[in-house]
C-alpha cells in the first residue's frame, strides 16, 4: 500500500532538527523568571508536575504472589506423593508354606518387586527385619524341625527367603522398622548362614537397588492364593495407596521441565490510528484565536511486542505443577505529533501454578494461572533527527496476570512442542510509559516454544 | 519535577527539535530563534496547564506552545493578504503518487528547505495540516479564513512543492 505523501513528508521532516538553538539556558531562565514573576507565582512554573498516588498496585502484586505462595504450599503438602514414590513402594511378600505341614512348615518370606520382579529395599528391609526380630526364634524353630523344613523353591527372582512358622506369621502383625536396607542387610548377614536361602547375586542386587524408606505401617493380610498344588499363603505387604506401577516409561513424573518460547501471535491490542488532534483554542483579550496552552493529546501507534524466554516447572504432583521462568519483552511505541519512538525492553518473572487435565503418552492438556512482574531493563527515546537517544529513567516495574491453557506434544521422552493461548491483564501504572499494554490491558497472545523434560 | 527544571531539561534534550518547528513557521532565523525564546517563556508562566502523561508529553506541548507562538506572530504579519497575493499565479495540477514517489527519493535537509521557501501562509496550511494534524475547519478558525481557503493554500502549497521537487530533480 502506497503511503500518502503526506505521510512520508511528516515521517522525514517532524524530527529533522537542524539547528540546534544558540545561547545557554541560563539566559532564557532569566527571561522565563522575570515573566513568571509579573504573570504571578501561581500561574508560574514553580510548581511540580502532580503525581499520581502509588501503592494499590503494590497491594494488589502482593496479594497475588501471596496467593500464588500459599498456594503451592499447600500443594506440596498435601500432594507430595508421586507415581514414583508409590510405584517404588508397592511390593509383594509371598509366603509359601509346603501343603503337608502347615503347621510348622518353614516359610518363605519372599519379596517382589511389583514392577520388574527386583526386590524392592524398603519391602526387602521390612521382610528381613519381621525376620530379623524373630531371627532367635526362627532360628530356633529352624533347627527344632530340620526335618520339616521344606527345600528352597526356585528363587525365580525372589530375594530373600526365611524361616518362620506361618501361624505365627499370620497372627503376630508385622513391625515395620524404618531402618536402612543396608543396616538390616548387615545384621542379617552376620547370622544368615541358615536363614536367608539366597545366592549372592540376588542379595547384591538387593543391595544396589536404591534406597526407599517406608513410612507408612504396613498391612498384612493372609490369603490362600493357590490351594490346589501347593498351598500359598500370600501376604500383601504395601505402602498406601496403590496406584499404577506400570505407567509406560514416556508418563513417568519428571520433577522438571524447561520451555523456551516465543509470542509467535500478538494481535488482540491492535495498532492504534493516529487520531486528529483535537482543536482546543482560547480567544486573547484582542480577540485573536490561538491554541490552548492544556496540554495537547498524543497519539501514539503501537508496534506488536516482542517476547520471548524460558520457564522452569517443576511438578509438584502428577497433575498439579509450579512454574517460573523469565520472559523478555520488547515494546515499541511511536508518539505523534512528538515523532519519538519509545523502545522498552522488559525482563519479567513469572510465577504460576497449573493443573494437568489431560496426560497421555505423548499429549497433555493443562492450564494455568500466573502473575508476572517485568522491569523495565532498557528503555529509551529515540529521534531520528538529529539521530540521538534519550534514557528514559525510573519506570515502573510492570505487574500482570494471566491465564493459559495449554496443549503440549512430546516427541519422545526429552522434548515437546507446546502452544499456549494466553489471556493476559496488564495492571494499569499511570507513571509508565505509554505502551500497547497500557492502552490496552487486556491482551491475547500465543506461546509457541519447546519443553525440555528433565 | 521543578518546572524551570523540566523546562532545562527538555531545552537541552528537544531544543533542536523545539526549534525547527519554528523555523517551520518562520522564514527567518532571527525570528524563529526569538519565537523559541518566546515559548519557553509562555510554557514557563503556563506551566500549571501542563500535565506529564508519560515521555514524550513534554515535548508535544512544548511543541504546540511554539506553534502557537508563531502562530500568533504570523497573524499579527497578516498573512492573509500575502496568500491573495499569491493566489493569482496559476499552478500545475500535482498527482498525490508521483509527489510521494519524489519526496521518498529526497535528501531531508532539501526537502527541509524547500517548505521553508514556501510563502507563509501556504507554508503555516501545510505544517498544521501535516506535521500538527489540524483539518482544514480548524485551521480555517485558527487563521481566521474561510475553510475553503485554507484548501486551497493546501492545494497550492503542494503545488508549489511539486514544483520545487522537479527543477530539484532536473539539476
Amino acid at each position: 500500500m502506497k503511503k500518502d505523501w503526506t505521510d512520508l513528508l511528516r515521517e522525514k521532516l517532524e524530527n529533522y532538527a537542524p539547528q540546534v538553538p544558540e545561547g545557554s539556558f541560563e539566559e532564557l531562565k532569566k527571561k522565563m523568571l522575570a515573566a513568571g514573576a509579573a504573570a504571578g507565582a501561581g500561574a508560574a512554573g514553580g510548581g511540580s508536575v502532580p503525581m499520581k498516588r502509588k501503592g494499590l498496585r503494590w497491594i494488589a502484586a502482593a496479594a497475588s504472589l501471596a496467593a500464588v505462595v500459599a498456594g503451592g504450599a499447600l500443594l506440596l503438602r498435601n500432594g507430595g506423593k508421586t507415581d514414583t514414590d508409590t510405584a517404588k513402594n508397592d511390593a509383594v511378600a509371598v509366603v509359601e508354606s509346603a501343603p503337608e505341614d502347615k503347621s510348622v512348615a518353614s516359610e518363605e518370606a519372599v519379596a517382589v518387586n511389583g514392577s520388574n520382579l527386583a526386590a524392592n529395599d524398603s519391602d526387602l528391609s521390612e521382610a528381613v527385619a519381621v525376620n530379623g526380630s524373630n531371627l532367635a526364634e526362627a532360628v530356633a524353630a529352624n533347627d527344632n524341625t530340620p526335618a520339616n523344613a521344606s527345600p528352597a523353591a526356585p528363587s525365580k527372582g525372589n530375594l530373600a527367603r526365611s524361616n518362620k512358622p506361618v501361624k505365627q506369621a499370620v497372627s503376630e502383625p508385622i513391625t515395620v522398622i524404618e531402618s536402612k536396607p543396608e543396616d538390616v542387610l548387615a545384621d542379617a548377614g552376620n547370622q544368615t548362614d541358615n536363614i536367608f536361602d539366597s545366592n549372592t547375586e540376588n542379595t547384591a542386587a538387593a543391595q544396589n537397588e536404591p534406597t526407599v524408606s517406608s513410612q507408612n505401617s504396613n498391612t498384612v493380610s493372609a490369603q490362600p492364593a493357590d490351594k490346589s498344588d501347593t498351598v500359598r499363603d500370600i501376604y500383601i505387604i504395601k505402602d498406601e495407596p496403590s496406584e499404577s506401577k506400570t505407567e509406560p516409561v514416556s508418563r513417568q513424573l519428571k520433577r522438571f521441565s524447561l520451555g523456551a518460547s516465543g509470542i509467535l501471535a500478538a494481535n488482540a491490542g491492535s495498532n492504534s490510528k493516529a487520531a486528529p488532534n483535537q482543536l482546543a483554542y482560547e480567544v486573547d483579550k484582542y480577540g485573536n484565536k490561538y491554541y490552548s496552552m492544556g496540554s495537547p493529546e498524543l497519539n501514539y501507534h503501537y508496534t506488536a511486542p516482542v517476547s520471548g524466554g524460558i520457564s522452569l516447572r517443576y511438578h509438584l504432583t502428577n497433575q498439579f505443577y509450579a512454574e517460573t521462568g523469565l520472559r523478555f519483552t520488547y515494546l515499541r511505541t511511536w508518539v505523534s505529533p512528538t515523532g519519538a519512538h519509545q523502545n522498552l525492553l522488559y525482563a519479567g518473572i513469572p510465577v504460576g501454578l497449573g493443573y494437568k487435565f489431560l496426560n497421555t503418552t505423548h499429549f497433555d492438556l493443562y492450564g494455568s494461572a500466573y502473575g508476572m512482574a517485568s522491569k523495565c531493563i532498557m528503555g529509551r527515546e529515540s529521534t531520528n533527527f538529529p539521530s540521538n537517544y534519550t534514557k528514559l529513567g525510573e519506570i515502573p516495574v510492570m505487574f500482570s496476570a494471566g491465564i493459559a491453557p495449554g496443549a503440549e506434544y512430546r516427541f519422545n521422552n526429552l522434548i515437546g512442542i507446546y502452544a499456549e493461548p494466553t489471556l493476559s491483564w496488564y495492571f494499569k501504572n499511570d507513571k509508565a510509559p505509554q505502551t500497547l499494554y497500557k492502552e490496552n490491558p487486556l491482551y491475547f497472545t500465543l506461546n509457541i516454544g519447546l519443553r525440555f523434560n528433565l | 519535577m521543578d518546572g524551570i527544571e523540566a523546562l532545562e531539561k527538555a531545552y537541552k534534550k528537544d531544543g533542536a527539535y523545539l526549534l525547527s518547528v519554528c523555523r517551520r513557521y518562520v522564514r527567518d532565523a532571527d525570528t524563529a530563534r526569538d519565537m523559541f525564546q518566546d515559548g519557553f517563556v509562555s510554557a514557563y508562566t503556563n506551566w500549571s496547564k501542563f500535565t506529564d502523561r508519560g515521555p514524550g508529553s513534554l515535548k508535544a506541548w512544548l511543541a504546540r506552545i511554539m506553534a502557537n507562538t508563531c502562530l500568533m506572530y504570523l497573524r499579527k504579519r497578516d498573512p492573509v493578504r500575502e496568500a491573495d497575493e499569491i493566489d493569482t499565479v496559476p499552478l500545475k495540477a500535482v498527482s498525490d503518487d508521483s509527489l510521494a514517489g519524489s519526496i521518498a527519493g529526497i535528501k531531508d535537509e532539501d526537502l527541509y528547505n524547500m517548505i521553508l521557501d514556501l510563502p507563509d501562509v501556504e507554508r503555516t496550511v501545510l505544517n498544521m495540516f501535516v506535521f500538527e494534524g489540524f483539518s482544514h475547519k480548524d485551521i480555517a478558525h485558527l487563521l481566521g479564513i474561510k475553510e475553503s481557503a485554507s484548501a486551497m493554500r493546501f492545494y497550492r502549497a503542494k503545488a508549489h512543492l511539486a514544483e520545487m521537487i522537479e527543477k530539484y530533480e532536473k539539476r
